[in-house]
């Protein structure tokens, strides 16, 4: 799977360009939300939020850098879905590497996925994450087309 | 929701968590993405949510995990999706919401999201 394919399953509804929230708690159920709102019939917002603290109680998704990745499987979901949100400020999301967090990639997918869809979304968003200038670029991109564009290097 | 049913959704969500850490494949990827999880640690949050069930409750998924890997399921376009037997329309309706409900074929306790 690439990039564009992982962009496939977010969509301008799921993209959050201003977390409100200013806490891991608040970030999470603020991206939860967002997927409530959406048309993809989820509508049980605790067990979705239950599922991603519980991940997170086990270590912390913010692997940097400034970028997040709260995932997992849920009951509550038939497909693979891909919320993205940015914090200018940052959030403390109990990072590696202590700083503050402004990027997140949230997916949560079904219990089962043809292909294993899951794993490698997450590699594709970890992979690119890892480069300075795309990160970068992703960040400041006024709104999600132009986000996408600035991870797939589309003009 | 009813938190017992909030409860077995939680322990199924965590199973599914710990069938991914187990996986050989998926672990070492994940290893490699920095995202690893002690499958120790799940098992012990797993064991702390089961307990926090009623004991009749408790009793109930015991006997259906004993028979299948997936004992809580959701319910999709009114099938269960543990065994695809159609689910009565009158299990979505308001008065059950509250409740904690069986597949009527496979047994299996029903999450409709």
């Amino acid at each position: 799977m690439d990039i564009k394919d992982v962009f496939e399953l977010a969509s301008p509804d799921l993209f959050i360009p201003e977390l409100e929230a200013t806490n891991k708690q608040d970030a999470l159920a603020e991206m939860v939300d967002k997927l409530v709102d959406s048309d993809h019939q989820i509508s049980n917002r605790e067990t979705v939020l239950q599922m991603l603290l519980s991940r997170e109680q086990l270590g912390s998704t913010a692997i940097g850098p400034g970028v997040a990745f709260p995932h997992g499987r849920a009951l509550a979901t038939q497909d693979l879905i891909v919320v993205i949100a940015r914090s200018s400020k940052g959030i403390d999301f109990d990072s590696t590497d202590g700083k503050p967090t402004n990027l997140f990639f949230m997916l949560v997918a079904p219990p089962q996925d043809s292909g294993n869809q899951y794993l490698g979304a997450l590699a594709a968003l970890v992979e690119k994450m890892q480069d300075d200038s795309l990160r970068d670029a992703f960040l400041n991109a006024d709104e999600f087309d132009s986000a996408f564009k600035a991870l797939t290097g589309e003009e | 929701m009813n938190r017992q049913l909030e409860l077995l959704i939680s322990i199924q969500n965590l199973e599914l968590m710990l069938r991914d850490a187990e996986d050989a494949d998926n672990s070492a990827e994940m290893e490699t993405m920095g995202l690893k999880v002690d499958t120790e640690r799940i098992k012990a949050d797993l064991e702390a949510q089961i307990q926090e069930i009623e004991p009749r409750e408790r009793g109930y998924f015991n006997r259906i995990k004993s028979r299948v890997d997936n004992p809580v399921v959701a319910v999709w376009d009114g099938h269960c999706t543990g065994c695809f037997a159609g689910v009565p329309t009158s299990f979505s309706s308001v008065a059950n919401v509250n409740k904690v409900l069986h597949c009527e074929s496979c047994g299996r306790i029903l999450f409709i999201p």
